[in-house]
């Protein structure tokens, strides 16, 4: 580097600062750049390492709703009559969901912790 | 007796220093209470602008064995200024004689301050997103274009190259990062550079949303991003080690810093020091953030504050961030061109510049602004602990170049 500290005055002209930010950048992304690389085969390295867990497969869906228990159902039932309104409603069927693939729940704790975040 | 009574009252108040106010001391007063207002009332930055704050209320007091100020060329001040007292052998030293922030703001002039503080801030960040998604130090990278441009800008407007560089730092939205540089090139600057900087850091909510829409369609602030894979303890370990390796061997001017950084996360990662983390996570960074806002609050005399090139200082700060803001989007833009099967929401890129977590939580409230069911708050700190590696980086560069 000491060819560039003498390349760059303390008053330089547009020219050579120009050319002193361009190297400047092309340090950082260079750096940065040779470090994503590096954590990336890192990376490749670590995950062929460890062995793939297979999905532990929960009971299927059909299966599982018929171990659901009625107290569930009524729970669920009640939980829409508030929804509604006390509107009329028929509950066609209750689907259940894996929770490691749907994350809706807690998608929605989340949006709600966000949205009560007050920023400036 | 009434009159010997007045008599010594009159001769007591000749020891006072009311005699020693100057104007310069009773603007800085005001400067202070707006510091305080902006700190306490609008809550910006205040674990720093408090300590500044008040150092700086210090400095613009007659007070006496608190802090020493000597003149230098060109009517600035050279403070926390120690001075040595000889034995009369004249071989020993008897005595260092120096006010209380003499000796602390040594912390400050002999640059320990800031690495202390990226212990700190090393033993509080998660770098598992940057792991799992490491193009993403490319967006920390790009972000700094707001450090090369005010550069730039601050060299046509007069200031000599090494103060041009410790103005542009501000840009990378590190609060050490640019003390830490301003204490090298340009510590005549220090008091105005760390007020912007950090002042700046608080204005990220305000400042970077204009640009981030601006710059972006709404079909890319609607991309959702592909969910982060885990990243182990043994991958966080070795990053730890990775980085401090290719840093150091790459830019030998900030070892300190990144070395800090990286040896505050290695204690976090490791899951054996519980002890070590809780003080580096703690006491360690906040008794040092008390003791660096205050030496850097007290080099903020009236003589060296109350400049034009302090109000310059002040409006490059903004240029620096919003060019920086911008570099980060854009270059989540350019990315996207070459990998169109994973792309990154632009808005990300925004969160280049540091300000840890503050402009991640930006990215994600912008994200939601589009869409309220995307998350990008996991994804957005990959570029943000980016932009602290991709700030010191720079840092050195200028450092190794510009230092005499």
């Amino acid at each position: 580097m000491p060819t560039l500290a003498a390349a760059l005055s303390a008053t330089p002209t547009f020219g050579e600062n120009l050319q002193y930010q361009i190297t400047g950048i092309l340090v950082v992304l260079f750096t940065l750049g040779a470090l994503a690389l590096v954590v990336w085969l890192a990376g490749k390295v670590f995950t062929a390492r460890s062995p793939q867990e297979a999905p532990a497969r929960g009971p299927a869906p059909a299966a599982a709703a018929e171990a659901v228990p009625g107290s569930i159902y009524a729970a669920i039932a009640a939980a829409v009559s508030v929804a509604l309104e006390d509107r009329h409603f028929v509950i066609h069927g209750v689907r259940l969901t894996d929770p490691r693939v749907n994350m809706a729940w807690g998608a929605e704790g989340r949006r709600s912790i966000y949205a009560s975040k007050r920023l400036r | 007796m009434l009159l010997d009574i007045l008599h010594n009252f009159g001769s007591f108040f000749q020891l006072t220093a009311f005699s020693l106010v100057t104007w310069r001391m009773v603007v800085m007063w005001g400067v202070c209470v707006l510091l305080f207002y902006l700190a306490v009332r609008k809550g910006f930055e205040p674990l720093l602008l408090v300590p500044i704050a008040f150092g700086a209320l210090l400095a613009n007091l007659p007070s006496q064995g608190l802090i020493t100020s000597v003149p230098l060329a060109g009517g600035q001040l050279d403070t926390g200024v120690l001075s040595l007292q000889f034995a009369p052998d004249g071989h020993r030293i008897s005595h260092i004689v120096g006010g209380l922030y003499d000796f602390i703001s040594q912390g400050v002039k002999l640059e320990i301050f800031p690495p202390i503080i990226f212990l700190g801030v090393g033993a509080l960040t998660d770098f598992g997103p940057l792991i799992a998604s490491p193009r993403t130090l490319l967006l920390g990278g790009a972000a700094q274009l707001g450090v090369l441009i005010t550069f730039i800008g601050a060299n046509a407007l007069g200031f000599t190259s090494a103060q041009a560089a410790s103005i542009g730092i501000i840009g990378g939205a590190d609060g050490p990062t640019a003390i830490f540089v301003a204490t090298k090139l340009a510590p005549e600057l220090l008091g105005a550079i760390a007020v912007a900087a950090y002042t700046y850091m608080a204005l990220v909510p305000l400042i970077q949303p204009p640009i981030m829409r601006a710059l972006t369609t709404k079909k890319e602030r609607l991309i959702r991003m592909k969910s982060l894979r885990p990243v182990s303890r043994a991958e966080k370990l070795t990053f730890a080690v990775l980085v401090t390796v290719i840093t150091t061997l790459l830019v030998p001017a900030v070892a300190s810093l990144i070395g800090m950084l990286m040896l505050g996360n290695f204690l976090r990662e490791c899951g054996v020091t519980e002890r070590l983390l809780k003080s580096a996570q703690n006491e360690i960074i906040n008794v040092v953030t008390i003791f660096l806002g205050t030496s850097v609050g007290i080099t903020m005399s009236g003589e060296t504050f109350l400049r034009s090139q302090t109000l310059m200082i002040i409006g490059l700060g903004v240029v620096a961030f919003g060019f920086g803001t911008a570099g980060g989007v854009l270059a989540a833009k350019i990315i996207n061109l070459f990998d169109r099967k994973n792309p990154i929401n632009p808005l990300i890129g925004s969160a280049g510049v540091s300000a840890v977590p503050m402009a991640a939580r930006v990215s994600q409230v912008e994200g939601q602004r589009a869409d309220s069911g995307n998350f990008l708050l996991m994804h957005a700190m990959g570029p943000n602990v980016a932009g602290v590696i991709g700030t010191a980086v720079i840092a050195g560069y200028y450092i190794a170049t510009l230092s005499r």
